[in-house]
């Protein structure tokens, strides 16, 4: 006997596709997500390419379309422990990991957030803004609820504090929650869990972490965004200057043998989309987008970047950045070889974006554990046919789309998650 | 493709394979790392592979150049996304270019390729165990303290006032001493031939290395330790690739982490503020980056600071080969000697007799019209050491 009811893991963009999907085609869909709010990624962006859309709003009614769906069971801040059974009858062991607020109750007011006195870095922001050790992630998030991070709260980590629980007046904190582990039964798993960021301390050469003013593709996303570290205003971090000229850096850890061999695939548009995002902030930002190749294969993509260089005063330069230096206003000196001219020539910027490369999540690998799911060589999530099954893994019932299996950019991963719908479905019908 | 050049001990096509150039993106970035292509304007390492795939007589005379204007560092191979082995490539092309006798410019009058040759071809009786005064060596034994040139480099460079020679050879001994290990020294050792390979000459270097292969045989040592990391890399990469022979070789550096590690070794605290200069042969071609480093914390503890540009990141000292010294090789050493001003150090320590030699015949001669602090010391590693052994 097939169950009918399925688990998406993952609350990316894909999984929120997924789970939309599978919900409307009537069956009852178990949506887990291991942060306390879905949207993933792209919840993160600043703007979309190629139409410089506006993310989070194309991405918010999406999410809230599947957190409300009748047929869709969400379930943030858990992950997945275990699996037993076969295609069509599995039994998925799912970890809820204790919020310390009652969700229920929770109106998602923010006054804990607000007298909290425990500051901690603020990882949505990667690091860049301050958040509370009570929090919701992101303006937007969904479900809009507090939570409590364990790492960090005083009262979790040694009994004292205790100051969230006098201010809710919905008596919504409760200290006391342990894990729990739920057995569900369903009839097939859909795998959405994205990507993560490649350690660019492992290139000492382009001197991340020690010049303060070379920064990471998403970290200048999240510059520029109006809800992010700086509310919206593009300011350098050595001394708050608005930047002038910006040099963005491809290829950092991608498409090399030392570090991560595969093209990422979607750096050299949202290089030219930050360019182009930076100059509509301050018509005086000129940028100059260092690069081996600009690959724009999707539609539209290639006039975007002629679009880049006509009306956003974006140059491209076509060269491979040796090292970066920082001269004593901490501007940084970028070495490079000119490869038309075939010069070794020096620029001093006010900032350095890294297109840093993107990897398979932690997430991916620990759903890959506990699914019994194989990896291919760089880790994404193994497809086996991906000509013909371009969603199948190594599992039978089993299903991964998105970034988890390899890069991809939104509205490929998109198509992919409508993709491993359609096949769960045969599933659940009872085919194979 | 042009016709093929000879390449003693590997055809054009071998090499092309071997050393990946074929997978050149032409990004640059080798350019961007390159020590010599900041001081030598128009080179940049994958111009090399560009001009060797040209048939025409003007890429030719370039290439000719070029070939050795390369330093063979290592570094823009370390940073290729390709791993393409440019120094392996112009090394390569450089038998072919040896065959057509197309050489550079020698330093010194060529006497350092005098004794070469003189130990390749002559059946010398040397004068080489001079050096040896209260410390205890033997004729046989499981660790083999492989000498290098350094005592020729002693007459040469007498007005360096180096360290080098006696000194630096005997405070190894010392140390070993020391950590109850009696060092078999060989009376019959010649050149290890990095010269000579890396300048294309093949034949010379298999000369040398057949004399010293047998030496080494008669001393039945397992171990052999150098203190000059050009011998360290040639008698371990280059006597397994062009001889055959495996050895087990280990720089000094790597020796005496060692023996810190396994507590046979007990230094105490130094004084004075130094930091390092990493050699291009121990950094980039054997990738030793943290044994010195143990070594020298060992001993200077927070008096210890990196230079801006260490370890990997670390440029050559400007040349090698002895050739090519020229006003833009002391380019690439300033920048080095600036570099460890910077960090306030009053002792640049090294772990290479030829990088010791270059800084301090540039700060010995050039220092003050440069601006160089000419009061900077250099010192070997090996004798920094040496100075504070425990009692």
């Amino acid at each position: 006997m097939t169950t009918k009811e399925v688990m998406v893991v993952g609350g990316s963009i894909t999984g929120i596709q997924t789970a939309i999907d599978l919900g409307s085609r009537g069956y009852k869909v178990y949506f887990i997500e291991a942060s306390p709010s879905i949207g993933g990624r792209m919840a993160q962006l600043d703007k979309t390419f190629p139409t410089n859309d506006c993310s989070i709003c194309i991405l918010a009614p999406k999410m809230i379309e599947a957190y409300q769906h009748p047929n869709v069971v969400p379930m943030t801040y858990c992950d997945i422990a275990a699996i037993k059974g076969k295609a069509g009858d599995f039994t998925v062991t799912v970890r809820k990991k204790p919020r310390y607020v009652d969700i229920e109750k929770c109106t998602g007011c923010g006054e804990c957030m607000e007298k909290c006195p425990t500051k901690v870095k603020n990882d949505f922001d990667l690091d860049q803004s301050v958040r509370k050790a009570i929090y919701v992630p992101f303006p937007q998030a969904v479900p809009r609820k507090a939570t409590i991070d364990p790492k960090h709260c005083k009262m979790i980590l040694n009994g004292k504090c205790g100051v969230c629980k006098k201010t809710c007046q919905r008596g919504a904190i409760d200290y006391e929650q342990k894990e729990e582990l739920v057995d569900i039964k369903v009839g097939a798993v859909v795998v959405c869990t994205g990507f993560d960021y490649y350690d660019m301390n492992k290139m000492p050469e382009y001197a991340y972490g020690k010049a303060k003013n070379v920064v990471t593709a998403m970290e200048f996303e999240r510059l520029l965004n109006a809800s992010g570290p700086t509310m919206g205003h593009l300011v350098r971090a050595t001394d708050h200057k608005e930047p002038k000229k910006i040099a963005f850096v491809q290829c950092a850890g991608s498409r090399d043998q030392r570090h991560m061999a595969y093209c990422t695939g979607i750096c050299c548009m949202h290089s030219i989309k930050e360019a182009m995002l930076a100059h509509e902030h301050d018509a005086d930002v000129e940028s100059f987008i260092f690069y081996i190749d600009l690959r724009t294969p999707g539609k539209n993509f290639h006039e975007y970047l002629k679009r880049g260089g006509k009306d956003y005063k974006v140059n491209y330069i076509r060269s491979k950045v040796g090292k970066i230096t920082e001269d004593k206003d901490h501007n940084p000196v970028l070495w490079y070889e000119d490869t038309h001219d075939r010069k070794l020539k020096q620029m001093t910027v006010d900032m350095v974006v890294l297109a840093q490369a993107l990897i398979a999540s932690k997430g991916s690998h620990e759903a890959a554990k506990a699914l019994g799911l194989d990896l291919d060589e760089y880790g994404f999530i193994k497809i086996p046919d991906p000509v013909m099954k371009p969603t199948d893994t190594t599992v039978n019932g089993i299903f991964a789309c998105g970034f988890c299996q390899a890069p991809m950019d939104i509205p490929q991963s998109v198509t992919q998650a409508s993709g491993a719908a359609a096949r769960v479905s045969e599933i659940l019908e009872g085919g194979k | 493709m042009p016709a093929e050049p000879k390449v003693k001990g590997m055809s054009q096509e071998e090499a092309f394979k071997k050393t990946n150039v074929l997978y050149c993106l032409d990004c640059g970035k080798c350019t961007g790392v390159c020590p010599a292509a900041l001081a030598r304007p128009g080179f940049a390492p994958r111009r090399v592979i560009e001009l060797a795939l040209m048939d025409d007589e003007g890429a030719k005379t370039a290439l000719n150049r070029y070939l050795w204007d390369c330093l063979t560092c290592g570094k823009c191979s370390n940073y290729c996304p390709e791993e393409v082995y440019f120094s392996e490539f112009v090394r390569a092309r450089r038998g072919a270019a040896y065959e057509e006798g197309n050489y550079s410019v020698k330093n010194h009058g060529g006497i350092t390729y005098a004794i070469s040759q003189a130990h390749a071809d002559l059946n010398l009786k040397q004068k080489r165990m001079d050096w040896v005064k209260g410390t205890k060596v033997a004729e046989k034994g499981e660790v083999l303290l492989f000498t290098g040139c350094l005592p020729y480099f002693e007459l040469f460079f007498k007005n360096l006032n180096l360290e080098y020679g006696s000194k630096v050879l005997n405070n190894a001994v010392k140390i070993m001493n020391k950590a109850g290990v009696t060092p078999a020294v060989m009376p019959n050792e010649v050149c290890c031939g990095h010269d000579e390979i890396w300048s294309g000459n093949l034949e010379r270097f298999q000369k040398l290395a057949k004399k010293n292969l047998a030496a080494i045989k008669a001393t039945g040592a397992k171990k052999i330790v150098t203190i000059c990391p050009e011998c360290a890399t040639t008698l371990k990469n280059d006597y397994a690739e062009f001889m055959g022979e495996k050895l087990e070789v280990v720089h000094i550096s790597e020796y005496l982490a060692e023996l810190l590690k396994d507590g046979k070794l007990k230094v105490k605290k130094g004084s004075g503020k130094v930091t390092f200069h990493d050699p291009c042969r121990l950094v980039q071609h054997m990738g030793v980056v943290n044994a010195p480093r143990d070594v020298i914390k060992a001993v200077g503890g927070e008096n210890f600071t990196e230079m801006r540009e260490s370890g990997v990141l670390a440029s050559c000292c400007g040349t090698t080969l002895w050739r090519n010294c020229d006003a833009l090789s002391e380019i690439m050493r300033h920048d080095r000697i600036k570099q460890a001003m910077e960090t306030g150090a009053e002792t640049l320590l090294t772990a290479c007799p030829k990088c010791q030699i270059h800084f301090k015949c540039t700060l010995s001669t050039k220092a003050e019209e440069s601006g160089l602090d000419k009061n900077l010391k250099v010192k070997d590693l090996v004798t920094y050491v040496a100075e504070n052994l425990e009692d």
